[in-house]
């Protein structure tokens, strides 16, 4: 790369470590949520964005 | 967008664009990368360096996207009281830091070769470092409260505050450098050859993409985040 | 109107009895700025190239120091919650609040700043410009910083916090507050340089109550 790969090369790098590492970050979080809110609350027919009237009435107000 | 305020409504629509946005976003980069790595021209004066713009740009432009987006969400957060707004604000900040950070180093790794010297106070990096700033004063003030809520209020009232300055620092930032700085410093200068335009274009979708995927995600969070919240208090009631 | 003056009198009258407070505002700005020369090396021209710039920062964390107070002894002792629920708009009691601070935390620097200056071994024509710059641009750190004193009142760590927040936000008047001064020591017309601190003073005189405001609101809820 005419001498200048030591500089592309790990821009490359970086941005990968960067977007790897929010994703990774943030699906940890979903599910680490998701697990707490099952053991709270043992799952009905409830998907992880349905839920009762009175769910919706109260995450309307309070998110 | 009112009928997005019910977070249980907008989840049930972030749960249909979720596969478009993933397939978006890994097509992009499938033809993206290999495009800006290996099929694309190298430069004529800056030679193969030129292919950290396409990380380096679509960074940039993200870092600004994102704050646009916190803004956005914070004014119809204070004015309407719009809950999603609010999340939408929230989930984009730390997305919003890492892009502005990956535009400053990787201006850093194109500083060294195209001006010898990693950093230099060009107004534009100047300016991205301060929004980098920005983003971290936000995200450690949203999270300074014992209430949430009031985390949120305060974060958006900065996250206004911040907009409104961000022009006015550009603008200081600007004229600070015209001061102290022969222009060959600028970045303004690189004109962009027709043929890197696609691969640019592709980057900017790759990471715009990458955005929606991740942001829906963590507004998903916050929507159980609140849940986890109400139940344990529940609990702890009976 | 009235009320307005009154607050300010009431707050500088509580300040007098702390004059501690104004002191070590006082205090760190003249220590910190003397501290320049053990670092730098007391070269006439080295010192004279950065004299502008000591001083604009120096009083940019001196001002800092002092923001923590403006709204949080009022609120610790409920003083605050009495005052904004009184019919007096919140914006008008911040801008006193602001006045107050400006009048025992700006004012003495702009005082300073010439005896300080001399230290830095600046010219004397320099005297003139360091007083109207920081004149025009102290109120506006203080209005600019009661935002992020606003925001942070109940914040943890407040501190750490309130910086982080505020420095960003100063750095338009930064950067014109030392042009202006380096302007015109080097014989430059900076009558625009002033212009645009004014500009950031009436805006910020502007905006900046009416933010402040809404982030006490914010924080109480």
């Amino acid at each position: 790369m005419g001498g200048y790969a030591v500089f592309v090369w790990p821009s490359y790098v970086l941005a990968l470590v960067g977007l790897l590492g929010i994703l990774m970050v943030s699906r940890r979080s979903l599910a680490q949520l998701q697990n707490d809110l099952d053991r709270l609350r043992p799952r009905r027919e409830e998907t992880t964005s349905g839920g009762n009237d009175a769910d919706a009435q109260a995450e309307g107000e309070h998110p | 967008m009112h009928a997005l305020a019910n977070p249980n409504r907008f989840l049930k629509l972030a749960d249909a664009i979720q596969p478009w946005a993933v397939g978006i976003c890994i097509l992009c980069f499938a033809i993206g990368l290999p495009y800006g790595l290996v099929f694309s021209p190298a430069d004529y004066q800056q030679g193969d360096t030129v292919r950290i713009m396409y990380i380096h740009v679509p960074s940039a432009w993200m870092g600004l996207f994102c704050y646009g987006v916190m803004a956005t969400g914070s004014a119809a957060y204070l004015i309407w009281r719009h809950p999603v707004a609010n999340m939408a604000a929230r989930a984009s900040a730390p997305v919003g830091a890492m892009f502005t950070a990956l535009c400053l180093l990787t201006g850093m790794l194109w500083g060294q070769p195209m001006w010898g010297t990693p950093w230099v106070w060009d107004a534009r990096l100047t300016s991205m470092l301060v929004l980098f700033f920005l983003y971290l004063g936000y995200m450690v003030l949203g999270d300074a409260f014992e209430h949430r809520e009031q985390g949120d209020k305060a974060a958006a009232i900065l996250a206004l505050v911040g907009s409104v300055n961000l022009p006015i620092i550009k603008f200081s930032v600007d004229w600070w450098n015209t001061l102290h700085q022969p222009s060959i410093f600028s970045m303004e200068g690189v004109s962009v050859d027709t043929a890197m335009l696609a691969p640019l274009f592709l980057m900017v979708g790759a990471f715009q993409s990458y955005y929606v995927v991740v942001v829906l995600m963590r507004i998903r969070a916050q929507v159980l985040q609140a849940k986890v919240r109400s139940a344990r208090l529940l609990q702890a009631a009976e | 109107m009235k009320q307005f003056w009154a607050l300010i009198r009431r707050d500088l009258r509580l300040s007098f009895r702390q004059r501690a407070d104004s002191l070590m505002v006082a205090g760190f700005f003249a220590v910190t700025v003397i501290l320049f020369p053990f670092g730098v090396g007391p070269e006439p021209g080295v010192l004279e190239r950065i004299g502008a710039g000591v001083l604009w920062v120096t009083a940019l964390l001196a001002a800092l120091l002092s923001l923590e107070h403006v709204f949080a002894d009022d609120a610790q002792d409920g003083a605050l919650d009495l005052l904004l629920s009184s019919p007096l708009p919140d914006s008008v009691i911040v801008a006193a609040k602001i006045v107050s601070h400006w009048l025992t935390t700006g004012v003495p620097l702009i005082i300073l700043a010439p005896i300080l200056g001399v230290t830095l071994q600046m010219p004397s024509s320099s005297i003139g410009p360091v007083m109207l710059a920081l004149a025009l641009g102290t109120p506006t750190l203080s209005l600019i910083g009661a935002i992020g004193a606003a925001l942070t009142l109940s914040a943890r760590r407040r501190g750490v916090l309130l910086p982080l927040i505020v420095l960003p936000l100063y750095i338009p008047v930064l950067i014109f507050g030392v042009g202006a001064i380096d302007a015109a020591v080097m014989g430059f017309d900076n009558s625009r340089l002033y212009a645009v601190l004014a500009g950031f003073l009436l805006i910020s005189g502007a905006l900046c109550p009416w933010a402040a405001a809404a982030a006490l609101r914010a924080a109480r809820l």
